[in-house]
């Protein structure tokens, strides 16, 4: 492609004229001299050259600053780098540009192309027209040859539509037009694609061959991502994401926004080359996913990067009561099963218990068929209901044979049996709803039979009461305000027994039509009158993806009209009236596909092509090179360059300080070798490696202590002790672990797990901070590294030693617990009928520093110093020591002995 | 400065002279000539004072304390006897250091000034000395000679911190018949330098010279128009194309040490040479060894 190059103000370029005497200013200019301290200066006297002119600029430099100059004057100049323009054809041209929501984010660069069209068509004096593809039929769309400026304003004062653009209706538009003699010549025609297929693509396409040579330019932009689809799953929200062209990989942020627009959380997704949707997942807590409002793509301004949820997204709270047939054999045919799969993916529900009065109620109780309630479950409900809640039933053969207070309409007993064997009449089907009901434009569904129901009263009341009826008018939901609250009544089980409701799809729309009336439930009944189907724009959607509020021209929306399609008369955002809200989503009941193979005579084009390329900014670039590359010089002619090297030496000291530091990482602990055959053949102490080698040298001396006066005092003979990675070792087989715990641990899960695990299996763990309780002081109660651990393993309720605890007699008699410290407090587990350990603490938490006061040499020397410098304390510490593991392996035989007087007692008699 | 800067650059030069004498075994100065208040290093004066060495028993005398006594001599009599040593003394070795403005000047921030450097080559030879058991002394600066290890401090600081020009050391701070080191970049002409040196001779000081430079001086680096002045700025030479001075100037400039190095030859003394950018061991090897008297004269 051959191209030419354009100045936009060539006048500039007479500036190089200028450039011979720059040359002669450059050359002048002698540098500007250094001045230098020198001692030696005696010895330069006289020295200098006369003759010898001053030090002057370097020839290569001086062409350097020339170069510069001439860059400088050139980038002023405006150079443009445009493409030659191939096609010289002077028949009319007709733009025409899509302008819906996928144009959006690249709608600058499709204006341009269409504008660089125009200022083509200008040169060639060809007529020009133009038409917009979302909106082909509103009367501001002249279709005629106007002049190039005018279609350049339109063009630039044109924003793109949040819809998709029709290509069926633009088809028409066209054809109507050439009826009307608009294009008697063939017409060069260039369309500015959005690269989506709305279903209407080859209509246009062959709509515009009969015009003239069509060329389609497409943007294959990151920008057409959309969402497809939101499922509310329980426990997430899923997030379906799309794309056509799949040509590059794309990653992006999802947001999730409340009504107001903050964000409330974000998730990133990755689609890889070639992948055309996505599943993203948000896990939210229920209280935060009820305030959603929208889900965003970040940074993608389009109105289909934005998916607004309406109030039946929200995930209410709804307590169940009453399941007659939980524990049957049956549970496939119990109530409680049909709800859960119909409330799954509409509410979070529990089973609440109405005897106890101390759980507050969720916004919904359903009531399922019970029987009789006892009275403080009735006055509790009915406090409940009429304070504000919303309580829905079921009826079943218990609701039948009595009913109570808590119902909206008057029953009869017995109910109703349709189609058995002794009766007449044949199964009712579900009548339609009617409009003053809310499930008002619901598919009530022809096959739908009802067996069995039971009956209300006819009253004169009852009529408006009445929410869904069956075929021959008997009512099959009733519903009544009571109090500030709202009762409503299924006439029929939740289950399959009496109707095939609880199997179809309409049992769950009608459940999702009532779970968003328990946020104002009394209110519905005022409005009942009205008609629901009919309802305003709150909020509008725009093309960039931006909720704001409608302009002055108020659209009403049936919504009984299906299926609905957003369109510029009814615009994307949020609707609502006095009941319900909606939020019409830009991709509603549209499928958007890839473009379908256009027709060989079509050409299809990138818009990039005919885009001008701007030389001055690389030309500005290279002067600013220059510039650096002069300074740098100028420098070193100063001999101020050294500096520069001394600064890389300092750079390169401190980079090898920084290896040297990495090289100098203390390396973790070497696990010692752990056996546990071998531990299991004698008993041992053990010690948890923690990775400080002063630490764990300590535990080793002083569980080594131990075990000596162990040997000596008791029938108690260890071997050494061992210590334990608890990363890797088994735990099974140690009886007692003493842990030194100075820093939080950083335990892995299964680390924690197995630590779990031993506790419950009777181990012992005996926590020791070593720092006499100073570092709980200095947290403000709890020791940091404890609070730690407690996050991750199951520490039991614990309570301060009490003074009669096991351990203070298992052999010893002692009162304190010294070590190395002495008066920090140990705390061991409250409950003393621990389940597995018959009664035995699993934990034993100090702060004492046993270790130290314990730890001896191999030949029996004392190691470490003890607070105070008394030799008392050693022992008394080594007593504790051994009261410890006669705790632990004799379990709470001491404690047994405390009744052995009341035992002889009941001997003697 | 400020005195908490100097009390840093002192204890950084401390730490240097001490990593350089710490290489060195200790060193006694042989003993030159004899003189009445030059006493040989390892020699006793023949007359009791403090030493090592043992003099003479005498009667105890009243003053004296009871640790004093020699009790296995005395039990073998009836009398108490005091054992005395033998008065031994060191040589004095007087350290000096040129401090002229000349001297206080790196030619980039990476250098140790001359002065400085020069401080720390004596510091090194005064921790070395005192370690032998020599007395050192900063004419100029000290009030008394220092003794022993005890007295490293204190020399040290009076090296590094004292101030005195050569004109203050010929006039004032020399004492006949002793040694000298004497460090400078000699820079104030040779003519000047040799009247010094003549009333040293006079004096009959044994000295040592050694010739400081910084590496600018003797390479002079310098290109382009560049204009040099003095240290106080109040003098100033211009040059258009400084690169063109350069060999003219190396020639003067090693004419100029060539003149204090034949000075010191014509009278028998010892010469070196040390630039700033060099390592300071060599330097300080051979001033040890010219001042143990070792194969150099």
């Amino acid at each position: 492609m051959s191209a030419s190059l354009v100045f936009s103000y060539p006048l500039i370029l007479t500036a190089l004229i200028m450039l011979p005497v720059f040359w002669l200013l450059l050359s002048a200019l002698p540098p500007e001299p250094v001045v230098r301290k020198f001692p030696p200066l005696e010895l330069l006297r006289d020295l200098q050259d006369k003759t010898a002119s001053p030090q002057s600029i370097p020839l290569w430099l001086r062409i350097l600053r020339l170069l510069m100059v001439i860059a400088i004057i050139l980038a002023i100049s405006g150079p443009v780098l445009t493409p030659a323009n191939t096609d010289k054809s002077d028949s009319p041209l007709l733009l025409v540009v899509d302008d819906g929501w996928a144009s959006s984010p690249d709608w600058s660069k499709i204006k341009g192309a269409a504008l660089s069209y125009l200022t083509r068509a200008e040169i060639n004096g060809q007529a020009t027209s133009l038409i917009f593809t979302s909106n082909p039929a509103s009367e501001n769309q002249d279709l005629g040859f106007v002049s190039v400026r005018k279609l350049q304003q339109q063009l630039k004062s044109h924003e793109p539509n949040p819809f998709a653009p029709d290509h069926g209706k633009t088809a028409a538009r066209l054809d109507r037009a050439k009826q009307q003699g608009f294009a008697d010549s063939p017409l060069q025609i260039v369309w500015f694609s959005d690269g989506n297929d709305y279903g209407q693509v080859t209509p246009l396409i062959s709509q515009l061959q009969e015009m003239g040579d069509v060329s389609i330019l497409q943007e294959p932009a990151d920008g057409s991502i959309w969402i497809n689809a939101v499922n509310s799953k329980p426990g997430a929200m899923e997030i379906e994401l799309s794309r056509v062209h799949a040509a590059s990989p794309f990653s992006g942020t999802l947001l999730a926004e409340d009504r107001t627009g903050s964000i409330l959380a974000s998730q990133t997704f990755n689609l890889p080359k070639q992948q055309k949707s996505a599943l993203v997942s948000f896990k939210l807590p229920l209280e935060i996913r009820n305030r959603m409002g929208a889900v965003r793509i970040q940074n993608i301004p389009s109105a289909a990067a934005v998916y607004l949820l309406d109030h039946s997204w929200s995930r209410p709270r709804v307590g169940i009561w009453g399941d007659s047939s939980r524990n049957s054999d049956q549970p496939l045919l119990s109530e409680r099963f049909y709800l859960e799969k119909a409330l799954s993916p509409l509410a979070e529900f529990s089973e609440i218990d109405l005897n106890r009065a101390d759980i507050s109620l969720p916004s919904i109780v359903i009531l399922l068929d019970t029987g009789k309630l006892s009275p403080g479950a009735l006055t509790r409900l009915r406090e409940y209901v009429e304070a504000g809640g919303f309580l829905i039933r079921f009826a079943g053969p218990r609701l039948a044979e009595r009913q109570d207070e808590l119902i909206p309409v008057p029953l009869r007993t017995g109910g109703r049996l349709m189609g058995s064997a002794l009766g007449w009449d044949q199964p009712q089907q579900l009548a339609d709803f009617a409009d003053n009901s809310p499930f008002f434009g619901l598919d009530s569904g022809s096959k739908i039979n009802v067996k069995r129901q039971v009956l209300a009263q006819s009253s004169g009341g009852l009529f408006e009461h009445v929410w869904a009826r069956l075929s021959d008018g008997t009512p099959l939901v009733t519903s009544a305000k009571r109090g500030n609250g709202r009762i409503v009544l299924f006439h029929v089980t939740a289950s399959a027994d009496w109707s095939e409701l609880p199997m179809s799809g309409v049992f769950v729309q009608m459940l999702k039509r009532l779970l968003p009336m328990a946020s104002s439930p009394a209110d519905t009944g005022e409005y009942e009158e009205k008609q629901t189907s009919k309802m305003q724009l709150q909020m509008a959607l725009a093309a960039n993806g931006q909720l704001q509020v409608p302009d002055a021209r108020q659209a009403i929306l049936d919504v009984s009209k299906k299926p609905i399609t957003v369109s510029a008369e009814l615009p994307a955002g949020l609707w609502a009236n006095s009941k319900h809200s909606l939020a019409l989503n830009v991709l509603d009941n549209l499928n958007v596909q890839a473009f379908p193979p256009v027709p060989d005579t079509v050409s299809l084009g990138n818009m990039e092509i005919s885009r001008p390329i701007q030389l001055a900014g690389g030309l500005l670039f290279l002067a600013l090179i220059i510039l650096i590359v002069d300074n740098l010089a100028i420098l070193m002619l100063a001999g101020k360059l050294p500096i520069l090297r001394k600064y890389a030496a300092v750079l390169s000291v401190a980079l090898a300080m920084t290896s040297g530091l990495v090289i100098m990482q203390p390396t973790p602990a070497q696990a010692e070798d752990y056996d546990p055959f071998k531990v299991i053949e004698q008993t041992r102490l053990a010690y948890v490696i923690t990775g400080r080698k002063d630490v764990d040298r300590l535990s080793k001396a002083g569980l080594h202590g131990l075990s000596r006066e162990l040997y000596l005092r008791t029938t108690v003979e260890p071997a050494q002790p061992v210590g334990i990675n608890l990363e890797q070792d088994d735990l099974n087989v140690i009886s007692v672990l003493y842990w030194p715990l100075l820093e939080p641990a950083n335990l892995s899960e299964q680390a924690a797990i197995r630590i779990n695990t031993y506790l419950k299996n009777g181990g012992m763990l005996v926590i020791d901070t070593q720092d006499g309780g100073l570092r709980a002081v200095q947290a403000g109660g709890i020791d940091p590294a404890l609070r730690a651990l407690a996050l991750q393993i199951d520490i039991p309720s614990i309570q301060k030693i009490p003074d009669d605890h096991v351990l203070t007699r298992t052999y010893y008699l002692i009162q304190s617990f010294p070590g190395r410290y002495t008066g920090a407090p140990i705390w061991v587990e409250s409950s003393r009928k621990g389940s597995a350990l018959d009664g035995v603490s699993s934990l034993v938490i100090g702060a004492n520093d046993w270790a130290a006061a314990w730890a001896v040499t191999e030949d029996g020397q004392a190691l470490a110093a003890v607070s105070g410098e008394i030799e008392q304390q050693r022992e008394l510490s080594r007593r504790f020591g051994i009261n410890l593991v006669m705790y632990v392996l004799a379990g709470n035989y001491k404690a047994d002995q405390v009744h052995i007087p009341a035992l002889l007692e009941r001997l003697n008699q | 400065m400020s005195k908490a800067g100097t009390k840093i650059k002192y204890a950084n030069e401390f730490s240097q002279a001490a990593e350089l004498a710490k290489r060195f075994d200790a060193l006694l100065s042989e003993a030159r000539g004899l003189s009445a208040n030059v006493i040989h290093g390892a020699h006793g004066r023949r007359k009791r004072g403090s030493g090592e060495t043992f003099w003479e028993f005498r009667h105890a005398r009243l003053e004296d304390t009871a640790s004093s006594i020699d009790w296995r001599r005395s039990a073998k009599g009836d009398a108490l006897f005091v054992r005395e040593t033998e008065w031994e003394a060191a040589n004095t070795i007087y350290l000096w250091r040129d401090s002229s403005p000349l001297m206080n000047w790196c030619s980039s921030k990476g250098l140790p000034r001359k002065q400085d450097r020069a401080a720390v080559l004596l510091t090194a030879l005064a921790m070395v000395l005192l370690r032998g058991g020599e007395r050192c002394m900063i004419p100029g600066v000290s009030q008394k000679p220092g003794t022993g290890i005890g007295a490293t401090r204190r020399i040290a600081h009076e090296i590094i911190t004292g101030t005195s020009t050569a004109e203050q050391l010929v006039t004032s701070g020399l004492r006949a018949q002793t040694h000298l080191v004497l460090a400078s970049d000699f820079l104030e002409g040779p003519q000047l330098w040799k009247e010094r040196f003549s009333t040293m001779q006079k004096l009959g000081i044994s000295v040592i010279l050694l010739h400081i430079s910084d590496p600018a001086e003797e390479e002079f680096p310098y290109f382009g128009h560049t204009v040099f002045s003095s240290l106080s700025g109040a003098e100033q030479i211009d040059f258009g194309r400084a690169q063109l001075a350069k060999n003219n100037y190396q020639q003067r400039f090693m004419a100029n040490r060539q003149h204090i190095s034949d000075l010191a030859k014509r009278a028998g003394w010892l010469f070196f040479k040390h630039r700033t950018d060099h390592i300071m061991g060599p330097v300080f090897h051979g001033l040890a060894q010219g001042l143990s008297g070792g194969k150099l004269s």
